[in-house]
């Protein structure tokens, strides 16, 4: 793909819209080319951003006390020396 | 330094050394943030908690993933958050899912569920100004901008769906990213 190409796409790259065949062209072609690269940063920063919009919903304590427990007991393994 | 006025980037350094505090306090800051954006993709409570768990622990297992040089922390984290709601709703089927969409009242969080006033301010400036740019796009733009990232929808997907050519699903797309950009040129430069 050339940049023309992959410019018109990496709107909808970012967006998570593409199909593996595109996106495999799409990320061959951004590996080399700085200038697309930097078109995409922007592109993802928005799409990002668009994550800011939803409505919020307040999860269960209960969440916050699984999450913590099991990054204690994580930390608590690791300082033990056991494989994660 | 308290934990509060310490930034999401000086708490995600702290995490390399197994700081708890530190994690907690991303947590409250995030942790509604988070979950919502799960909740919105995958429209069931239960698997929006388990992204929501996975994310989390993910940050707290290798929060060396996290390059600050790349960009802000949250705009990384809700991008994590989304692509696992979305590999979650691909690996467990579509679904019917309940219709939550941005036109839904809207709530802020408490400052006392974020512990940082002055990043209370500053995200919920941001997202009035995100809706706002949103809800100013043609209704055609918005559908598929939305169904593609909050939905995990490809544009071929979309196609199908709203029974239009691939081409125009394409352009709409690129026309609407293109205003949100414009719209939201100063918030981008923060980021």
């Amino acid at each position: 793909m050339k940049c023309a190409d992959v410019g018109k796409l990496l709107d909808a790259y970012a967006l998570g819209a593409i199909g593996p065949e595109d996106t495999n062209a799409i990320e061959e072609h951004l590996a080399d080319c700085l200038r697309c690269w930097d078109h995409l940063k922007e592109s993802q920063k928005a799409a990002a951003l668009l994550f800011l919009a939803v409505p919020l919903k307040e999860p269960r304590k209960e969440l916050r006390r699984r999450i913590m427990a099991q990054a204690a007991r994580e930390a608590h393994r690791e300082s033990q020396g056991q494989v994660k | 330094m308290a934990y509060p006025d310490l930034s999401d980037e000086e708490l995600m350094a702290r995490l390399s050394y197994r700081d708890m505090t530190a994690f907690e306090t991303l947590y409250e800051r995030y942790g509604t943030l988070v979950y919502s954006v799960a909740l919105r993709v995958t429209g069931e409570p239960q698997v929006a908690e388990d992204v929501a768990q996975e994310t989390f622990l993910r940050i707290w297992r290798t929060p060396e993933r996290y390059v600050p040089e790349r960009g802000r922390f949250v705009t990384w984290l809700l991008s994590a958050t989304r692509n696992r709601a979305v590999d979650q709703v691909r690996t467990r089927g579509r679904r019917r899912k309940r219709e939550t969409t941005t036109d839904e009242p809207q709530r802020e969080p408490a400052a006392t569920e974020m512990a940082d006033p002055a990043l209370v301010a500053q995200l919920s400036d941001m997202r009035r100004t995100v809706r706002t740019a949103l809800g100013s796009l043609p209704a055609e733009q918005r559908r598929v901008i939305e169904l593609a990232y909050y939905d995990g929808y490809t544009q071929q997907e979309i196609a199908g769906l709203l029974d239009q050519p691939l081409g125009t699903v394409k352009t709409r797309i690129r026309l609407g990213m293109r205003k949100l950009r414009a719209a939201l040129a100063t918030e981008l430069k923060e980021l």
